[in-house]
C-alpha cells in the first residue's frame, strides 16, 4: 500500500507537465514511507494517530541539536548566500514553532487528561480544552508548512534531493 | 533534519486525541469493569460501551495509516504546496472530528451509567497509573 501511494504520489512536475519519479525516492527503492514509519518514529506516529492516554505523552519538544544539523546541511548544499539565509530563516522560524507548539501541546493534553479523569467535569470544560487544542495545533501547524513550502520553493531539485537524502539517511 | 522537526511538529499538531471526548477513556477497562462494578447486567453493558470505544479509536487508525503516508509523501516531493497540505490535513481533522462526536457521546455514557465511586475506580488517578502501565507497550 506504501508502495502505491509513493508510485501515485512520488513524481514532481516536469516543464512538459509530465510527472516523474523523485530521485530520491527511485534511488532508495523502497516505501519511504516505512522507512519514515520505522520505530524511530513510532512514538511520534502514535502521537499522530494516538488518542486515550498516549496523548499525554506527546514526544519531547525538539532538541536544538536537529535543526543545528539542518542549518548544516542547508550551508553545504545552497551555495546562492542570499537564498541560504532566506532558507535559514524559515528553518529557524519552522523550529520556533515546533518548540513553542510542543510545550503548548503538551500542556493542554495534560489538562485535558486531568480533566478527562474528573468525574464532575463538564462536557463543556471538554469541549474548551478540545478547541483550544485544535486552535494550537492550527496555528503552529500552518507556520510550519509555510516555513517548509518557502524552502522547498527557494531549493533547486539539486538542492532538495541533497537535503532531502540526508533527511531520509537520518530516518534509515 | 528538518523533516524530523516536521514530522515532529506535524504529527503533534494533528489532533492527537479524542476530542472532546477525553483521552483517559480510551483505554481497555473492560477487565476492571466486573470488578469494579458489581451488578453484572450493568458491568456487561458497560464492557460493550467500552469495547465500541475501542474498536472505533481502531477503526481511526486504520483510516489515518494511508494519510499518514501521503504527509510524508507531501513531505519529500519539492513541489508540494500549502494548499496541498492543508487538503490533507482536513481530512485528517475530519476524521479527529467524526471520532470526536461518537466519543463524546460514549462518555456520557459511560459517565451517566456509573457512580462516581465507579468512576473513581475505573479512571481516577490510581487506576490511571495501573491502566496506564498495563497498557505501556500496546
Amino acid at each position: 500500500m506504501v508502495t502505491e501511494v509513493m508510485r501515485a504520489g512520488a513524481g514532481v512536475a516536469q516543464g512538459d507537465g509530465r510527472r516523474a519519479t523523485h530521485p530520491t525516492r527511485r534511488r532508495y527503492g523502497r516505501p519511504i514511507g516505512r522507512v519514515l514509519l520505522g520505530s524511530a518514529f513510532g512514538g511520534v506516529l502514535t502521537v499522530l494517530g494516538g488518542c486515550g492516554q498516549r496523548t499525554a505523552s506527546l514526544p519531547p519538544a525538539p532538541s536544538p541539536t536537529p535543526i543545528a544539523d539542518f542549518r548544516a546541511v542547508l550551508i553545504t548544499v545552497v551555495a546562492d548566500q542570499g537564498r541560504l539565509q532566506q532558507m535559514l530563516g524559515f528553518a529557524d522560524e519552522a523550529q520556533r514553532a515546533a518548540t513553542a507548539a510542543q510545550a503548548q501541546l503538551q500542556a493542554l493534553s495534560s489538562e485535558q487528561d486531568i480533566l478527562a479523569r474528573d468525574y464532575a467535569t463538564s462536557s463543556e470544560a471538554l469541549a474548551d480544552v478540545s478547541a483550544r487544542l485544535q486552535a494550537t495545533r492550527a496555528i503552529y501547524r500552518t507556520i510550519i508548512i509555510h516555513d517548509r513550502c518557502e524552502i522547498a520553493k527557494l531549493a533547486t531539485d539539486q538542492e532538495w534531493n541533497a537535503i532531502a537524502d540526508h533527511e531520509l539517511g537520518v530516518l534509515k | 533534519m528538518l523533516i524530523v522537526t516536521l514530522l515532529l511538529s506535524l504529527t503533534a499538531l494533528f489532533p492527537s486525541g479524542a476530542q472532546p471526548s477525553p483521552p483517559a477513556l480510551v483505554q481497555d477497562v473492560t477487565a476492571r469493569i466486573p470488578q469494579v462494578v458489581g451488578d453484572a447486567p450493568r458491568a456487561a453493558r458497560l464492557v460493550d460501551l467500552n469495547r465500541a470505544m475501542l474498536s472505533q479509536e481502531a477503526e481511526v487508525q486504520t483510516a489515518l495509516a494511508p494519510l499518514r503516508e501521503k504527509l510524508i509523501a507531501l513531505y519529500t516531493d519539492r513541489l508540494s504546496t500549502e494548499a496541498d497540505f492543508a487538503t490533507l490535513t482536513s481530512q485528517i481533522d475530519d476524521l479527529r472530528s467524526a471520532l470526536t462526536a461518537r466519543l463524546g457521546s460514549e462518555r456520557q455514557a459511560m459517565h451517566d451509567a456509573l457512580s462516581a465511586g465507579e468512576w473513581q475506580a475505573l479512571y481516577g488517578p490510581a487506576a490511571a497509573a495501573t491502566t496506564t502501565a498495563g497498557s505501556a507497550g500496546k
